[in-house]
């Protein structure tokens, strides 16, 4: 589209949405300040960090500029991104059997009332079991190297989409539209593609979404219980004195969960979108 | 004891015409013809855990082919379950149900049923909501298309047809509603309260829509509702139904002709419609509540 189109696009109404100028100012104005408050955030907390490592010195807290000199570079000379790029693969491994596994089960519990009384102990007794007191019994099981961090991820990241599921399936299940689709004699297969499955896509999206979370979690505390991987990284900076580096590091792990995360929500509101859902803000607040 | 007696008066339930319809010799709509609808001691009970509920008991009525009747009463009483029983979405515990002679054992094609929450999919455009509810039909993808297009039409909505229900108002995604049930084109109509969720004006203009479609159809329907008005300006005949348990108390024959507009509901004839089946409510309603026969009795006494 030209320019000319393209601001005659802007100044109208739009036939397909019904959004107006006014409106989609107001909607930029508020993506604006948004993202003013984020960034001066941000910077507020940059500011309060240089302070306090100019107060309490660089052996205890590097200062941003030395993080910045010292430990990015060696997040590629020294081949720290890359050990945390084999983390993440493992991650994803985990993560992807975990869902593997939630959704299935999360489908069956919450369209079958027996089977999610059979399974909704095991589900909880995960969740709420103290996995560091469990972790000497699974490096004692699976060893203490990449099958005992995709396992850990396992255990952590499976609850969110296995519950939500569970909800998402049984919302629709129980609800107003599966009692249509029965009046309507729409057949199995036609209700699990056209009902089941779009019903109950946004708990599944979210579930999965906070999972995603919880494998970062799950990652991170094995391999700094065993020192392995990225985890080894970590606390071999720390016994070294290396900060620059650790804060490098930590700041790459920090930043691709969030980046992750936020990926993915903005995935999910296509979604929801697209499909003519309400769309929830991060927290699931309307949007 | 409700009067026993020529048409625009109520006959008890027990009395062995009630369900055919109004008194000899007077002209009534689907007088002549068959039984559509036939209820014969229906009855159920929900339980929930160890508690159970008889929500319908013993509920016998008849609906003739072409008539368009009304189950007015209080909310609870049961009138949901009855559409919900005749579209063989419930299976009753007592009693059967036949519809066009045929014993209802479940969903059937004849038989649509428009809610009272629209229940249409949000992630579905009008067009794609009213196709879904022809996908079990076995049609051509051709005739299922034109019957789209028709009640599309018939509705008012062609020009959103791409338009996704959060898009619409209330009274739209009611008329999508409708116009699903109808491109069924089923002989038996059901209406769960389906105006009870929208304002005055849109409740008005849906149902001059719902009797301009009959009129044009002559399909048989069953309208639940607990607007005594709305009964009066739709329906041939009303059933007033108790509750706790839900049965059908009393009979009414709607003497007005179509047209049945404002004027009508200035005349005095229709608020002493109204006035009658209200009374007969709130006899029920007595009957069933504790509470509100308390607050009736003497006090003192």
């Amino acid at each position: 589209m030209n320019r000319v189109a393209a601001s005659r696009a802007r100044s109208t109404t739009s036939a397909r949405t019904g959004v107006t100028p006014a409106a989609r100012s107001r909607a930029r104005n508020r993506k604006v300040l948004l993202w003013s408050l984020r960034l001066g955030t941000v910077a507020v907390v940059l500011a309060a960090w240089e302070i306090m490592a100019a107060s309490v010195g660089e052996d205890l807290l590097p200062s941003l500029g030395s993080v910045v000199s010292d430990g990015i570079p060696a997040l590629f000379t020294e081949g720290y991104a890359a050990e945390f790029g084999q983390t993440l693969i493992r991650m994803l491994i985990g993560f992807a059997i975990a869902c593997a596994i939630a959704l299935p089960a999360g489908a069956l519990m919450g369209a079958s009332k027996l089977w999610a009384d059979i399974l909704t102990p095991y589900a909880y007794g995960i969740y709420m079991a103290p996995r560091p007191a469990l972790l000497p019994l699974l490096i004692l099981t699976f060893g203490a190297g990449a099958t005992f961090g995709i396992v850990m991820v396992l255990l952590f990241a499976v609850f969110f989409p296995l519950i939500n599921t569970a909800k998402g399936v049984s919302e629709v299940v129980n609800g107003p539209l599966y009692e249509m689709t029965k009046s309507l004699q729409v057949s199995r297969r036609r209700v699990l593609f056209a009902v089941l499955i779009p019903g109950s896509l946004p708990y599944v999206l979210a579930g999965i979404r906070l999972g995603l979370g919880m494998a970062f979690n799950g990652i991170l505390l094995a391999e700094l219980w065993t020192a392995y991987s990225t985890g080894g990284l970590l606390e071999a900076m720390i016994s070294y004195h290396q900060l620059p580096e650790y804060f490098a590091l930590a700041g790459l792990i920090g930043l691709t969960a969030v980046a992750s995360y936020s990926l993915f929500g903005v995935f999910e509101r296509r979604v929801r979108r697209k499909r003519g859902m309400a769309v929830t803000g991060a927290f699931g607040e309307a949007s | 004891m409700t009067a026993v007696g020529h048409t625009g008066h109520s006959r008890n339930a027990a009395d062995p015409r009630a369900d055919r319809g109004s008194a000899a010799g007077g002209e009534s709509p689907g007088d002549g013809t068959r039984d559509y609808v036939e209820l014969r001691g229906v009855g159920k009970t929900f339980t929930h855990g160890r508690q159970s509920r008889q929500i319908l008991d013993d509920v016998t009525f008849s609906v003739r082919e072409g008539e368009f009747c009304a189950i007015v009463g209080a909310s609870g009483c049961g009138k949901s379950s009855i559409l919900r029983v005749i579209d063989g979405l419930l299976e009753p515990d007592t009693g059967s149900v036949r519809v066009d002679g045929q014993d209802i054992t479940g969903p059937n094609s004849q038989i649509g049923l428009v809610f009272q929450q629209f229940n249409l999919l949000p992630w579905k455009t009008v067009q794609e909501n009213i196709m879904f509810g022809l996908e079990s039909l076995k049609l051509s993808k051709a005739v299922k298309r034109e019957r789209c297009q028709h009640w599309m039409s018939v509705v008012g909505l062609e020009e959103w047809s791409g338009h996704y229900p959060h898009q619409l108002s209330g009274g739209m995604q009611q008329r999508v509603s409708l116009a699903r049930t109808m491109a069924r084109e089923p002989s038996l109509v059901l209406m769960d309260e389906p105006f009870g969720a929208l304002d005055a004006l849109t409740r008005r203009f849906l149902q001059q829509e719902v009797v301009r479609l009959w009129q044009e159809g002559k399909r048989t329907g069953i309208l639940v509702t607990h607007d005594i008005e709305e009964g009066l300006l739709l329906a041939d005949r009303i059933f007033v139904m108790s509750a706790n348990p839900g049965r059908i108390a009393a009979v009414v024959d709607v003497p007005f002709k179509h047209p049945r507009d404002e004027a009508l509901q200035a005349t005095a004839e229709f608020a002493q419609m109204k006035e009658h089946i209200w009374h007969l409510l709130t006899a029920e309603i007595s009957k069933s509540s504790p509470y509100v026969r308390m607050r009736n009795e003497p006090s003192g006494g």
